[in-house]
């Protein structure tokens, strides 16, 4: 299950995998902001049912993959599927079984958590019996009649979570989900993303947070300067060493190159 | 299965739901848009004062002139009175239509909604078109409160009249009601699509209010040579052609009536292109930008 755009490595998809196979499939993805390559000539595969990092230092182009994902921002070219359909020529199909959190969660914050849920299950064919159970799993029913307004940064995160759940997705996209939480939001959210992950659902989460990435997922893919330039599960990357150890010798090496 | 990501953009007309339809609001995306609007409690304020408390305080202090002096003040339903009324009602009543039109455009935008949103697979022009109905539910009910105090203030205080005057009947008071509720809602729908151009509230709020209140004024007391085609391309004059005597002759603050008028009549078919094409082209172009927009 290897593979990356850069020549470092990364070999090309195995011929014989299935679509059934990833949850995301991406082939040849690239973005450009005027002369800047954001995301350049990507290949990635993840695995279904995986907990999968994409890592990359600030300013690698992770968000914007996602973004790319999500049908958010148009890509100048390649090819991607969600779940096994193709995107955009099919987004809306994907992205209902699809729940995604980029950049930091902001919601309305005039009105409480319950009531931005409610608005954005009206978004997904109305299904207002979801609101309930999503509060529950994240454990924001008790704040859920507050104004999002007086949430923390963890309780936005953990909103986020939960209007991800309103879809009953088989595929979560979370960008930087840990950004800003304290140690035990930190551990609450690696307590939710392995849950779902146990349910047989795939999580795929950028972060540059190397210990945390390392403790919650089985696959991960490094990204700089755009391209994806080693992907696998993190133990036959890192041959035993930490994460850390071997992102670091990875990154110094491109470095020099 | 991947297509290519360039094949097609499927931004606007993809959704959960069959693609023929893709683009239709649902009615509970309406009711959630309706629910994010009545929550803003400065903008639900200010749009009840500018609605609903206007005619209350404008007819409440006639009603105090009158018993106070009634050799020297009218009745608070004398007809005058209305036109003035009405008058303030409809400007008055624009600026909160068009806040509330470009509030509606821009909250999900500026406050991270929109991406929330997106990211559900709804068609954009969907989410798009949900906001013109929730955004005049809350309008034009609430005008037509504020209208209903200042129809039933004319229709029995009127009190005894000085000879001469005209009542305006059940039908002209109705058509006066329509005339506001119309201007208003052309206020909500081109701040709404102005706003969703700009991608921002401010700047387009004063720059309608600037319209509104100077530039289409000055146009419709002024003819200007060799470019009256081009004046009556605006909805303002094209509004005051159309407004009905039993608002004509209060007190001027906005554009004169269109009894006043200096330019000359519009054709029928020329008000209704006019204004139809105002409604429909801003929003035409505030659901393009919409579609095209990066979240």
């Amino acid at each position: 299950m290897t593979t990356g755009s850069a020549s470092t490595s990364a070999s090309t998809p195995d011929s014989a995998s299935t679509s059934e196979q990833w949850a995301v499939e991406v082939h040849g993805l690239t973005k450009r902001f005027g002369a800047r390559t954001a995301v350049d000539a990507v290949d990635l595969l993840v695995p279904r049912g995986s907990a999968f990092g994409y890592l990359g230092p600030n300013g690698a182009g992770k968000t914007t993959l996602i973004r790319a994902l999500l049908g958010l921002v148009r890509a100048d070219g390649g090819s991607i599927s969600l779940l096994g359909i193709p995107v955009p020529a099919e987004r809306g199909r994907a992205l209902a079984r699809v729940g995604a959190i980029v950049d930091e969660p902001r919601f309305h914050g005039h009105l409480t958590g319950r009531q931005n849920l409610r608005i954005l299950a009206a978004a997904r064919e109305g299904r207002t019996d979801r609101i309930a159970p999503a509060l529950e799993r994240t454990r924001m029913t008790q704040r859920a009649d507050d104004k999002v307004s007086t949430y923390s940064m963890g309780m936005r995160q953990r909103l986020g979570i939960a209007a991800c759940m309103l879809g009953d997705p088989q595929l979560l996209l979370l960008d930087e989900p840990m950004n800003g939480l304290d140690p035990a939001g930190i551990h609450e959210m690696r307590d939710i993303i392995r849950g779902l992950v146990g349910e047989g659902r795939t999580v795929m989460l950028s972060s540059h947070l190397l210990d945390e990435v390392e403790r919650t997922c089985d696959h991960v893919a490094i990204v700089d300067r755009g391209k994806v330039v080693r992907q696998g599960t993190i133990r036959e990357l890192t041959s035993g060493a930490s994460l850390e150890q071997w992102f670091l010798s990875v990154t110094s090496r491109l470095g020099e190159e | 299965m991947t297509t290519d990501v360039t094949e097609t953009t499927g931004y606007g007309l993809t959704a959960n739901r069959g693609a023929a339809t893709a683009w239709l609001p649902s009615t509970r995306l309406i009711a959630a848009k309706i629910l994010d609007l009545r929550r803003r409690n400065v903008l639900m304020l200010v749009t009840v004062l500018f609605t609903v408390a206007l005619p209350i305080i404008f007819y409440g202090i006639r009603l105090i002139y009158h018993v106070s002096d009634p050799t020297r003040y009218a009745p608070a339903g004398a007809p005058g009175t209305l036109a003035t009324a009405g008058t303030l009602m409809a400007e008055f009543g624009y600026i909160a239509a068009v806040a509330l039109g470009a509030t509606a455009a821009t909250d999900d935008l500026t406050e991270g909604m929109f991406r929330h949103l997106v990211i559900t697979g709804r068609s954009r022009v969907a989410l798009y078109l949900a906001r013109l109905p929730a955004g005049l539910a809350i309008l034009l009910g609430l005008a037509a409160v504020g209208y209903t105090i200042a129809a039933l203030t004319t229709a029995f205080l009127a009190g005894s009249l000085a000879p001469g005057t005209v009542v305006p009947s059940a039908g002209a008071l109705a058509d006066a009601g329509l005339w506001i509720e119309l201007y208003l809602a052309i206020g909500y729908t081109v701040g709404h699509g102005l706003a969703s151009l700009m991608s921002q509230r401010t700047v387009p709020i004063i720059l309608l209010i600037v319209l509104e209140m100077i530039i289409v004024p000055a146009l419709t007391d002024h003819t200007l040579p060799h470019f009256v085609n081009v004046e009556r391309l605006f909805a303002g004059v094209a509004m005051a052609q159309l407004k009905p005597a039993a608002l004509a002759g209060g007190t001027r603050i906005g554009p004169t009536g269109g009894l006043g008028s200096v330019l000359p009549p519009m054709p029928g078919w020329a008000l209704v292109a006019v204004i139809g094409g105002w409604i429909v082209g801003w929003s035409v172009v505030g659901a393009w930008k919409m579609v095209r927009r990066d979240a």
